[in-house]
């Protein structure tokens, strides 16, 4: 038994053949291509739309069929030995039209989920007609939680096995994102640009680089590379108004492409108050605007493959919204600039060579205006603010902080070994990222007030991390094997707060310099054609930020001696894609984790302020499930559940030997169980010949977690159990390109928290018209 | 992916200045049994950031004899850094800059805290401290509205309000927008209500020297602002006890000096005479021209603390030379127990271990003093025995969390 069985050359064989059809007008499709799955076999449609498959081992198989411009099919049939078993197809134009990129994304995401990484990979035609945001949509992928704080715009943080905050590493295409601060957020990039969405749980591939506690989210965009149209307007409860629109046109010897994306929302939805029994408001300064720009220009002229040169500009304003008190004035803002150079070469020396090579310049501002001479309280009395302006502290603010960014990203595939089924034996990957980084904050209003400076302390970050990682398949698809190392080196200086820290002298300057490596391996094996087997281990570390090493030049003081957060995590889990019984096709997984974190960096607090410190440690165990299965050709259903129970393993209290009371409990302000499900009907040809609908119910729940460690039975500081149930329909017409969805989400208007204290939006409803057009398909 | 905002983080942070919860007895001077009874014990139970735990209180029949671990599976919770307020039977808790409710409890005939009664303060007002008048009457600062709440503890409803904002312009000359004189720490003497202004400029910075309020008990009319350049930062909030009266009918004042972080302004103590509608311009302590054999040799103020009569004043100092650079607020036990004279202005260091910031908790038990440290040795409850001059080097009580909060409950 073995992964390679399937394709002995003593079994007995068989011959699949058939007809490919356009579904809406019946005329036969040239060059589709019809492949066997994981077995290396397939044949191409001629002029009159047949094709044959021959030499298929006997037994059930799963055929897939593509072709640019066509939604992609497939289907489980049993090969009879010496006979010819007939299957015919109807395909049906891309609903989404994303051509050629839907294609391939289906099949990237295929080859990730049978690589040796816990990965769940949202696909484009999951998304694009989707009313989300690209957060909302992470947030329902299996194992992960996205915590939010308000609505449209709000601050929000993913949880993946644990793990939060900047302990989850989050990439646009291969690049980290958090490197400029707030300026940048998923939630920037429009849904409709999204390739795919790849959710590492465990090990991260060491190609992707950055530092974290393990688990990450690469966002992949679409590169067209034709003439391409999509315009999409989406419009909701509270306020809500998306228009996104990204041209894509050949000019001679480039491709030229303008995104604009406009997003606004009131988020002006009624509101329990947390804090006041019986007061119920509606939010009346939560509204956000943000505008984003995107200009590129790509070639294949200049010797490589591709050559690509992009613009990226974001501009964001947000009210800010009080929950406990009732915020009238506050506005943040931010602006991002990006250039980025990028050049790539694949397949070169007989297929065995990739390059890739980035060069990226970043600009961000952000700012908080906080000058109010006045605070409010819920029945709009005003007051004067305790330090004559300002509503959110004890200091006004007009800020202006100024980050200039530059990364260099170069990466190297090289193939090696004698090709089996297409497949090399061994593919070594060498990435390289370069960061240099200059923060220079400004405000003029609270050095003025606090008569000090209490913002303007600049710092520099340069960091550099090397990921190597080698892939191994000794029996061709049977088993892959993938080691990873990656080095950190960080140099930082900054300037240390001076404001409250009590310690008499404190140098002027620090610098800090830090090494660390860590290490990775994961292995997956066909134990059937359908069934897999995945194993991992890491040791994940994660570098202190410039804010932790430095402080924010007020209130968190330097702490130039912080340590990397080290993780050694731990997966193994079972994974299913194929038929079961007459269901046509199945995948499912079933994936148990630990972690063993230590070294946890945390903020300790003093009397007027804190700095962080190496203090926590903590023990995660986990089991997630998943599975999607297509019950029959139109009706689809899935389902996730995650358990995961993160412990306190620090014995002692911090600098003592006496033993600590919270050791072995339940990490506060984690969610430990939570899941979701979803049933999608589609249908094609109803009601209109040129038409397909489809409608989805779907449900998501999360269990009650404590805010704080839970030591007592009167405990009252608790995010509460949610359980949501969300509708969804659409209705496209693939030829023309048009479709139009309709949402309404939490149905039952449930009271939904997911931070304590930050009540979040009950029911509303959302609706998208969407036209796509590839012109040269047409 | 967006972290928390900074402004958020900031105002997280700046209330952080305010620790802990205190309790306050009636009269300090009474004698108290060393026999078991019913405490009211609050803890302190961080998590993984400054102020995202909670705070843990609850009535108990403590023996400190027994050398006993007090667990917080029957206390009530609440925000981090909530205020409370003895006076009874009855405990009122504030719940700082982290909520708006106004909770009374009380003892119930099994000797276990029930909640009898509550009322919302205006949102954002930052309801501090309680200082009843009576049975009936009691007053409530809102540091960040300028305003003074008259309730009725026995129903908890507001009765009436008190507006402060015509005091805050004079006392920050360089902030004229700011006309909230940002009152804290309120005491109830002689049918005076005195109340400690903090003036504050900014972030923990407040005007030079110190103003207290005075109003009529009898009518919650204003009469004057009692002024001294000498000492700022009048009253450590949330502590009552940090304005007390002698068993001369004297009103001491601590001021902290904008927790020592703005050289050269004073801490230590004023004092207002008995009858007296001023300052006493004869005295004061100044804690900063204090030198002790502690390490840096000088002290800043008082995290808890409490007036034990005679002259003797108990409570945790803080002492920055304690500090390690940078400094380390979970590990560094830098709030050492002390004794002060009033009389002589002289400090003596008690032979008990010091705790770290959150170490706030003060209690007279007869000839002992409590103190609530989170020390080298252990969170939990310490002595010191003013008979023998001996004290704890291990807690006498072990507590889940930080003991920020002890006193005596009547039944």
């Amino acid at each position: 038994m073995c992964g390679s069985a399937g394709v002995g050359a003593a079994q007995e064989v068989g011959r699949i053949a058939g007809v490919v059809v356009e579904a809406s007008s019946g005329q036969p499709l040239v060059g589709v291509n019809v492949s066997v799955r994981d077995m290396g076999l397939g044949g191409t449609s001629d002029s009159e739309g047949r094709y044959a498959v021959h030499h298929v081992p006997a037994g059930l198989v799963v055929l897939e069929v593509s072709a640019i411009g066509y939604a992609a099919r497939t289907r489980t049939v049993r090969v009879v030995a010496d006979r010819t078993t007939e299957a015919s197809f109807e395909l049906e134009v891309a609903p989404v039209s994303l051509g050629q990129l839907t294609v391939e994304g289906r099949t990237t995401a295929r080859e990730l989920r049978e690589s040796p990484f816990a990965v769940t990979v949202l696909e484009a035609r999951d998304l694009a007609g989707r009313a989300l945001t690209l957060d909302d949509a992470i947030g329902r992928a299996a194992g992960v939680r996205i915590r939010r704080s308000g609505g449209l715009g709000s601050a929000s943080f993913f949880n993946i096995r644990g793990f939060e905050g900047q302990r989850v590493q989050v990439f646009i295409n291969g690049n980290a994102a958090d490197v400029v601060g707030d300026a940048l957020t998923l939630d920037d990039i429009p849904i409709q640009l999204v390739e795919r969405v790849e959710v590492y749980k465990g090990v991260v591939p060491a190609r992707l680089g950055g530092d974290g506690l393990g688990s990450a989210i690469n966002v992949v965009t679409v590169e067209p590379e034709d003439g391409y149209v999509d315009v999409g307007l989406t419009t909701g409860s509270f306020g809500q108004q998306q228009l996104s629109a990204t041209i894509v046109r050949p000019i001679g010897p480039v491709s030229a492409e303008v995104t604009i994306n406009v997003d606004r929302a009131r988020n002006d939805y009624v509101m329990e108050s947390p804090y006041e029994p019986g007061l119920v408001v509606r939010r009346d300064h939560d509204g956000f605007e943000r505008s984003v720009i995107g200009l590129g220009i790509g070639t294949s002229q200049l010797g490589f493959d591709e050559v690509e040169l992009e613009v990226a500009l974001i501009d964001t304003g947000s009210e800010i919204q009080g929950v406990q008190a009732n915020v009238q004035h506050a506005e943040s803002w931010s602006g991002f600039r990006s250039l980025l150079l990028q050049a790539s070469s694949e397949g070169a020396r007989d297929g065995r060579l990739d390059i890739r090579s980035a060069i990226a310049i970043v600009g961000a501002r952000a700012g908080l205006v906080d000058t109010s001479t006045v605070r409010y309280d819920w029945g709009r009395n005003a007051f004067p603010s305790p330090v004559g302006r300002g509503e959110l502290g004890y200091i006004p603010s007009d800020s202006e902080n100024r980050t200039l960014f530059f990364r260099q990203r170069n990466a190297l595939t090289y193939r090696a070994g004698d090709p089996r089924d297409g497949i090399f034996e061994h593919t070594v990957n060498l990435t390289g990222v370069f960061d240099v980084t200059r923060f220079r904050p400004s405000d003029p209003t609270a050095n003025e007030y606090a008569g000090r400076n209490v913002s303007d302390f600049p710092g520099d970050l340069a960091s550099a991390v090397v990921g190597l990682s080698h892939e191994w398949r000794p029996r061709g698809e049977g088993v892959v094997a993938v080691t990873g190392l990656r080095g950190y080196a960080m140099r930082s200086r900054g300037t240390p707060s001076t404001f409250l820290n009590p310690v008499v002298e404190a140098p002027p300057e620090a610098e800090t310099d830090l090494l660390a490596a860590g290490i990775s391996e994961a292995i997956r094996v066909r134990i059937t054609p359908q069934v897999l087997v995945k194993g991992s281990a890491e040791l994940a570390r994660r570098l202190p930020t410039s804010e932790e090493l430095f402080g924010d030049g007020l209130f968190v003081f330097a702490a130039p001696t912080l340590r990397p957060e080290d993780s050694f995590n731990v997966s193994g889990g079972l994974q299913w894609d194929g038929p079961v019984g007459d269901v046509l096709h199945v995948e499912a997984g079933v994936t148990g984790f630990w972690s063993s974190v230590r070294d946890l960096i945390r903020l300790g607090g003093g009397v007027a302020g804190g700095a962080f410190t190496n203090v926590g440690r903590a023990r995660i165990a986990g089991i997630e499930a998943d599975v999607r299965a297509d019950v029959s050709d139109w009706i689809s259903a899935g389902a996730s559940l995650t358990w995961q129970d993160a412990r306190d393993a620090l014995r002692f209290e911090p600098g003592t030997r006496s033993p600590s009371p919270t050791y072995g409990l339940r990490l506060p302000n984690i969610p430990w169980l939570f899941g979701s499900a979803i049933l999608e009907a589609s249908r094609v040809g109803r009601p209109g010949r040129d038409s397909r609908t489809r409608v989805f119910v779907e449900a998501d729940y999360s269990a009650e977690f404590f805010y704080a460690f839970e030591v007592s039975r009167r405990q009252s500081r608790r995010i509460p159990e949610v359980f949501t149930v969300g509708l969804g329909a659409e209705h496209s017409w693939p030829r023309l390109g048009l479709s139009v969805s309709a949402e309404a989400r939490n149905l039952a208007n449930a009271r939904v928290l997911n931070v304590l204290n930050n009540p979040l939006p009950g029911r509303s409803f959302h609706l998208k018209l969407r036209y796509t057009a590839v012109p040269s398909l047409r | 992916m967006k972290p928390m905002s900074a402004p958020l983080k900031r105002l997280i942070l700046a209330a952080a200045a305010l620790v802990t919860l205190p309790a306050c007895g009636d009269d300090p001077t009474t004698p108290e049994p060393t026999e078991p009874g019913t405490f009211f014990v609050a803890t302190y139970l961080p998590t993984d950031a400054p102020l995202t735990g909670s705070s843990f209180f609850q009535s108990t029949d403590l023996d400190l004899e027994d050398g006993s671990t007090l667990s917080n599976a029957d206390a009530f919770e609440t925000t981090p850094f909530a205020y409370t307020y003895v006076r009874g039977n009855s405990v009122i808790v504030t719940q700082h800059n982290f909520g708006n409710q106004v909770i009374r409890y009380e003892l119930d005939s099994g000797g276990r805290l029930v909640e009898a009664g509550r009322f919302s303060a205006p949102s954002g007002s930052g309801p501090y401290n309680v200082v009843w008048a009576s049975d009936t009457k009691a007053y409530l600062s809102l540091h960040f509205a300028g305003r003074i709440l008259v309730f009725d503890p026995q129903t908890m409803t507001v009765t009436d309000e008190i507006d402060l904002t015509t005091l805050g312009i004079a006392r920050n000359p360089d902030n004229p927008d700011d006309r909230n004189p940002d009152p804290g720490v309120m005491a109830v003497h002689q049918g005076k209500l005195y109340v400690a202004l903090w003036q504050v400029t900014t972030s923990f910075f407040t005007a030079e020297g110190s103003d207290v309020a005075v109003f009529d008990v009898a009518t919650d009319e204003f009469e004057r602002v009692i002024s001294d350049p000498r000492m700022s930062t009048p009253g450590r909030i949330g502590y009552n006890e940090s304005m007390f009266v002698d068993e001369s009918g004297d009103l001491y004042v601590h001021g902290i000096a904008s927790f020592g972080f703005v050289p050269g302004q004073r801490s230590g103590f004023l004092r207002i005479r008995n009858g007296a509608s001023e300052f006493d311009p004869n005295y004061f302590f100044d804690l900063t021209e204090v030198t002790t054999t502690l390490p840096g040799g000088r002290v800043t103020y008082f995290a808890g603390l409490r007036y034990a009569g005679n002259g003797e004043l108990y409570g945790q100092i803080e002492v920055p030379g304690l500090f390690s650079s940078p400094p380390d607020y979970v590990r560094d036990r830098n709030y050492q127990p002390v004794r002060l004279n009033m009389a002589t202005r002289t400090l003596e260091v008690l032979p008990v271990p010091p705790g770290n910031g959150y170490s706030a908790g003060v209690a007279l038990e007869g000839n002992r003093v409590l103190f609530g440290l989170a020390a080298e040795a252990g969170s939990g409850i310490y002595a010191y025995d003013r008979v023998s001059g001996e004290g704890s080097s291990q807690p006498l009580i072990r507590t889940t969390g930080v003991p920020s909060s002890i006193a005596r409950l009547e039944s």
